[in-house]
């Protein structure tokens, strides 16, 4: 691979679901040694989330777990056995940085508090990913990604009046916790090079997630705004005359929405924003300055603001005319902000930005075959990061692992027969090498 | 000519050197647009001199709100302070001869030039062309839109627009039936920038870290706002590349191809919360059971069908609305606590101004003070990471926003510009 600076750097990786795997997928991509740990009566669940052409039983089928966990490696031991407690001594002495995504008190519940890995290896960083953080009075609590995004604060901020709050449609802070996570321990594997002694990194998805309300938090804080009150702009628009919130889209401007297209589906929709008054003159002459465009509600901003029911209503009509991605570049060639609303789908299949970026990159999974997997989407020196066709089918590099720990052949046999590296009553799969990269 | 603006003579200036963190040392000069700014913070944030270069009218994100109200009309963006706290000021006026070679001089003592290409293109978008002659150690840090090379390069954004494109706002919403409201509805704040600034940081920080082990040259790092939330948005494409299903729209919960169970509920005292019911194996059930049935609450729920998982599953509408009556009768934070004492992953669906009361946050530290003579006393969200020290804990430095020029004195002596230089420029308004 091109770009690698975490290459010779081994990362145990301890976590599971979606937060922490992103960070140990950012490693990887950086060219980090990424071992993921799991016990196959207990695998990370996202093995068994959607998207998987095989039947139930199959650890290695979701499409979903592929993705964020492209890139590293497998290693199946039972943390809880007397061998395998021994095994991940060993294997924290052998790393550089450890990383988990339980709740809080299941590590040190293992044996494994920071002290004792400090005295296992005195440079490890660990990196807990957690949604509340590991200290203060909420740090034993449970969490997922809406859990986080609930107490945050990110799921309040939008909707409609008198509705709850239309909130978010994934695990948004699982993403972003582990891009955060992978920055800070970037930067402390710097810093570790530079002899640093160990470092544990405790990264709260709360936190995450109340950081990017910034503004929202400085306006409650100095102006006194009440948000659990307030009316906010209904659906996305940026300004609503009766809001007793300013904002928070950090944009002005009408009309400023989501509008129909032709395009069939529930998502058949196009975004448009004016920002200024030459944009509105723009949108004008690109719809062939119909009457209604000219009455004098649509003036200014203010009057459009006031009237932007009327306007929003008038503007689809016109853009039920045209196919989503025929309006945006209508638009764009007419100098308005424009952009069709995009599937999953259409990222992968209709995006040529995408596409000629190699965004989504074509690579061929042991099990699933070939098929694009979401990247690192940083260019250095002009060219694309490539992920490294890798996937931690389960328990596929444990004897590898093993013998780098410098385990003997007859060792590593004698641990297999004893159910130390896999658990007898469960079948260990076994995939064709010609699929397997 | 004018080439310098501001009031460099008037306000007090922040610190230059000494600042704490991992990236103390490092030198960043800002330029450009603004969807490179919380790019900027996150490195300001991790100890790195961050020299942000205005135009003489500053950042177009002084303009935006909420502002402060004390400050009189629209005078103190708490949106530019959010995304630029940490940050030095110094206003160019760049179409002057001097103010263009200070910004060459900037930028040759930068470890990275950080770019913002929107709907500012610095030099006609060719500062990267000059970087040879002016730095050809530095790295070259530049985000944009939809990336320098794109068919869609250059075109035309907004926030709304980039997280229409991006994949966010098709799957957030509410329920997509009959009676719901059809429109997607993409949550408000700067996501775009957030992505693809958190994701322009590991680039840099992870070129920096090459350039420490493997004495590496110059590198360029790259992010489009429009990549980086396209691959951001969990499980909509593998939905489509593995399963050729398109995700639809749920109120608050993740986008499916199948329906799920609605877990927003309405307290007695009129907020929501997330009463989530995902991994809800026998112990949670159990859990869950016990605290309804200690309360009278518990309807049908114990019938002895629901000790299958699978039933609990095909049957997990029927449960909620239970679960939803129960709350409905009961405060919310008494709801968060018992059900977190019985390790239920639920929270209430807390507001802004909450949080800045949040005894939890409070106790972490979270939150970062500064008293701004203009904007008054600011709290902001401080960093989401513990153990690894950050700006914030650097002795005798504010944080409060910076003024436009602010530190254009402290940043001409730091050059080793002259006082008679200086003076020359203040007086040109070259600064």
């Amino acid at each position: 691979m091109g770009f690698a600076p975490l290459a010779g750097t081994r990362v145990l990786d301890f976590s599971w679901n979606v937060a922490g795997p992103t960070a140990t997928k950012v490693l990887a991509a950086l060219g980090a040694d990424v071992v993921k740990v799991e016990w196959p009566t207990r695998a990370d669940p996202g093995r068994a989330l959607a998207f998987s052409p095989f039947q139930e039983g199959v650890f290695d089928s979701s499409g979903f777990f592929s993705t964020v966990n492209i890139g590293k490696r497998s290693f199946t031991v039972d943390p809880t056995s007397a061998a395998g407690h021994h095994i991940v001594d060993e294997l924290l002495g052998h790393c550089d940085i450890v990383v988990e995504s339980y709740s809080p008190r299941v590590m040190s519940g293992w044996g494994w508090t920071f002290q004792r890995m400090l005295e296992l290896n005195p440079n490890i960083i660990y990196l807990s990913v957690s949604g509340f953080g590991h200290t203060g009075p909420e740090s034993a609590y449970v969490s997922y990604g809406p859990t986080a995004q609930a107490a945050s604060g990110v799921t309040a901020a939008s909707g409609e009046p008198d509705q709850p709050p239309a909130g978010w449609g994934y695990s948004y802070l699982d993403v972003m916790t582990g891009y955060q996570a992978a920055l800070v321990t970037v930067a402390a594997r710097s810093r570790q090079l530079d002899g640093h002694a160990g470092q544990r990194l405790d990264v709260s998805q709360v936190e995450v997630g109340a950081a990017m309300l910034g503004p929202i938090l400085m306006d409650c804080g100095l102006n006194g705004t009440v948000t659990h009150e307030a009316l906010f702009p209904p659906g996305n628009r940026a300004q609503w005359p009766e809001s007793t919130v300013d904002g928070y889209r950090y944009e002005l401007g009408a009309p400023y929405n989501l509008f129909p297209t032709n395009d069939p589906g529930h998502d058949g929709f196009c975004a448009i924003t004016v920002l200024n008054e030459s944009e509105w003159q723009a949108l004008k002459a690109a719809m062939g300055k119909p009457d209604w465009a000219e009455d004098e509600r649509f003036a200014d901003l203010d009057r459009r603001l006031a009237n932007q029911n009327e306007l929003d209503m008038r503007l689809g009509e016109w853009t039920r005319l045209f196919g989503k991605y025929e309006l945006m570049a209508l638009l764009q060639a007419a100098g308005v902000r424009a952009g069709a609303l995009q599937t999953g789908r259409d990222r992968l299949d209709r995006d040529p930005a995408l596409a000629s970026r190699q965004v989504f990159q074509r690579l061929n999974h042991d099990v699933l075959g070939e098929h694009r997997f979401e990247s690192l989407p940083v260019h250095v020196d002009g060219k694309p990061l490539e992920l490294y066709p890798r996937w931690p089918i389960l328990g596929k590099d444990t004897e590898t692992v093993l013998a780098e720990l410098g385990e003997s052949a007859d060792q590593i046999a004698e641990l297999a027969k004893s159910g130390g590296i896999w658990p007898p009553d469960i079948a260990r799969p076994i995939y064709t090498k010609e699929t397997t990269s | 000519m004018t080439a310098v603006s501001g009031t460099p003579n008037l306000v007090p200036t922040r610190k230059l050197a000494g600042r704490v963190g991992p990236l103390s040392g490092i030198v960043v000069v800002e330029v450009g647009g603004v969807v490179g700014e919380y790019a900027g913070r996150l490195l300001g944030e991790m100890g790195a001199l961050v020299i942000k270069v205005e135009s003489r009218q500053g950042s177009p994100s002084r303009l935006t709100g909420p502002f402060a109200v004390g400050a009189g009309w629209h005078k103190a963006s708490l949106s530019f302070a959010a995304l630029n706290v940490t940050k030095l000021s110094i206003a160019l006026d760049l179409d002057s001869q001097d103010g263009l070679d200070l910004l060459r001089r900037l930028v040759g003592r930068a470890d990275v030039v950080l770019e913002s290409q929107d709907d500012i293109r610095l030099l006609d978008g060719q500062l990267a062309a000059r970087l040879e002659a002016w730095n050809a150690k530095a790295i070259h840090c530049l985000v944009s839109p939809f990336g320098e090379e794109s068919p869609w390069a250059g075109g035309l954004w907004s926030e709304l627009t980039a997280v229409a494109l991006g994949g966010i706002a098709g799957v957030c919403g509410y329920d997509d039936d009959p009676s719901g409201i059809p429109w997607p509805i993409a949550p408000v704040g700067l996501h775009s920038r957030y992505a693809g600034g958190v994701l322009a940081v590991i680039g840099v920080i992870a070129e920096l870290l090459e350039r420490h082990t493997a004495q590496a040259g110059a590198r360029s790092v790259e992010v489009a706002l429009h990549d980086a939330l396209a691959v951001s948005t969990e499980g909509a494409v593998p939905s489509w590349e593995f399963s050729h299903e398109e995700v639809h729209r749920h109120t608050g919960r993740h986008a499916g191809a199948t329906d799920s169970p609605v877990w927003t509920v309405l307290c007695g005292d009129g907020k929501y919360l997330c009463a989530l019911p995902l991994s809800m194996n026998d112990r949670r059930f159990a859990e869950l059971l016990d605290w309804l049935g200690s309360e009278g609450s518990e309807g049908d729920l114990c019938d002895p069908r629901f000790r299958d998982a699978a039933t609990r599953d095909a049957e997990m509408p029927h449960i909620m609305d239970v679960v939803g009556k129960f709350c409905l009768k009961r405060n919310s934070q008494e709801i968060f606590l018992e059900a977190q004492r019985r390790r239920l992953p639920w929270a209430p669906i807390n507001t802004a101004a909450e949080l800045l009361s949040d005894p939890h946050l409070i106790d972490r530290g979270f939150f970062v003070e500064a008293d701004s003579a203009l904007y008054g006393k600011v709290t902001y969200p401080g960093v989401a990471f513990k153990g690894m020290p950050a700006v914030y804990e650097t002795e005798g430095l504010d944080f409060c926003p910076p003024e436009l020029g602010q530190d254009a004195r402290a940043v001409l002596e730091w050059l080793g510009l002259s006082e008679d230089q200086i003076r020359s420029l203040i007086l040109a308004e070259s600064i």
